[in-house]
């Protein structure tokens, strides 16, 4: 996530409001401005297709996401700790680490992305065949899909949303972890 | 993420029966394609690279570099001819395996189909329906029974009595009158002519009779 990328970013406009990067401390305010935040994040990575947030990396390389250099304006790590719990909390983000330093940004749910992979699955024909999970981020029958590269972490919880849904069996060719693969059923 | 790994395999291995060995054979051909794949394009990066760095080294005069630059991009270019080999080998043989997979199945269902065509076709054996014939035919022949017996093929002793029947009744129809017993003054062609008149004939003739009767009676009385 370099500040290049992010030029094609549109910042909403409330971005440029000194207020907005500190936490507020009246709960009603503070609740709205959560709010703004979580749309903000979690847009700004699905625009850049980011799916793993850093929090001390993008603090201290001053994303500019969390680092308003037109107002001179950063979000403190404490806040953003903060923010991003609030996230997490709505089910949009999950901790990838105890000690809350790295987090996994889901801009899609698991879901979404299941029911995505799921009818690119079928209309390719590809029910009852098998595919590598690698296949699927990088193969070429993906490749104008917008599951192409998706986060490894992601995709799994998608394809075993699949699984809850009798549509998907993940399994490995040799029982261990690394050569993974999935069954897609026809339903 | 490997401990989201092991959880994934370990429900694979729950629910086992879905996946055959043939699946897992056909997934860890599909990884080695997989792992081809990435080293061709890894095989590709450092061809680029070495020649970049052969090109910079021709430039600047340093031969022996350059030619190990070319030696060395050389020798990758055989390992991504050996890996292009080995990665259509491998996607042929998981062609084969998919191809022989389908015919398998398709040799199920033929088999299944066949065996449902048999059991219907038990049900409809060859002396039921030589029977079913049978009996339709004999229905058949007893349906025409009453239709003749309806349409009047009747025994000769009944032949017989209708015709008498007949006759009788052709008898009656041709009972001359009696002959007239006066006098008819009637020419005997017309009698043959129109012999459905002769009786009209006659009337009409005697009516003028005896209007000219009449005539001859009444001219005495004028002339008085």
């Amino acid at each position: 996530m370099t500040n290049k990328e992010a030029t094609a970013f549109q910042f909403p406009v409330y971005y440029n409001k000194e207020p907005f990067f500190t936490v507020q401390p009246v709960l009603d305010t503070r609740k709205k401005q959560f709010q703004m935040w979580r749309d903000l994040i979690l847009q700004y990575c699905s625009s850049l297709k980011i799916y793993e947030l850093d929090l001390l990396e993008s603090i201290k390389s001053n994303s500019i996401l969390f680092f308003n250099q037109k107002i001179n304006r950063r979000l403190s790590i404490e806040s953003l700790k903060l923010i991003i719990q609030d996230i997490v909390d709505n089910g949009y983000a999950e901790w990838l680490d105890k000690d809350k330093s790295r987090v996994l940004i889901l801009w899609r749910k698991p879901e979404e992305w299941a029911s995505l992979l799921y009818k690119w699955v079928s209309d390719c024909g590809l029910a009852n065949s098998i595919l590598t999970v690698w296949e699927i981020q990088n193969g070429d029958d993906s490749k104008s899909q917008e599951f192409y590269q998706l986060n490894t972490a992601v995709l799994m919880k998608s394809l075993k949303a699949l699984e809850k849904q009798n549509k998907a069996q993940i399994f490995s060719s040799n029982g261990d972890d690394s050569n993974l693969g999935v069954k897609f059923f026809s339903v | 993420m490997g401990l989201l790994f092991s959880h994934c395999a370990g429900g694979g291995r729950q629910k086992n029966n879905k996946i055959s060995n043939t699946d897992k054979a056909v997934l860890d051909l599909k990884i080695q394609r997989d792992k081809l794949k990435q080293l061709q394009t890894q095989i590709n990066l450092v061809i680029l690279r070495e020649t970049a760095i052969a090109k910079e080294c021709a430039k600047s005069n340093k031969k022996p570099q350059a030619l190990l630059a070319l030696k060395k991009k050389k020798y990758q270019e055989k390992m991504l001819e050996d890996s292009l080999q080995n990665l259509s080998n491998v996607e042929e043989l998981i062609n084969n395996i998919e191809q022989s997979e389908i015919q398998v199945q398709i040799f199920e269902s033929l088999k299944k189909g066949n065996n449902a065509l048999k059991d219907i076709q038990k049900e409809l054996s060859l002396e039921d329906v030589e029977k079913l014939m049978e009996e339709t035919e004999e229905a058949i022949q007893y349906q025409n029974d009453i239709s003749e017996a309806l349409s009047g093929k009747f025994s000769q002793d009944e032949e017989d009595a209708l015709l008498q029947e007949l006759d009788d009744m052709e008898k009656q129809m041709l009972q001359l009158p009696d002959v007239p017993k006066d006098k008819i003054d009637v020419p005997i062609e017309h009698i043959i002519q129109a012999p459905g008149k002769l009786i009209e004939t006659q009337e009409a003739e005697r009516e003028r009779e005896r209007e000219k009767q009449r005539e001859r009676e009444r001219e005495p009385q004028m002339a008085v």
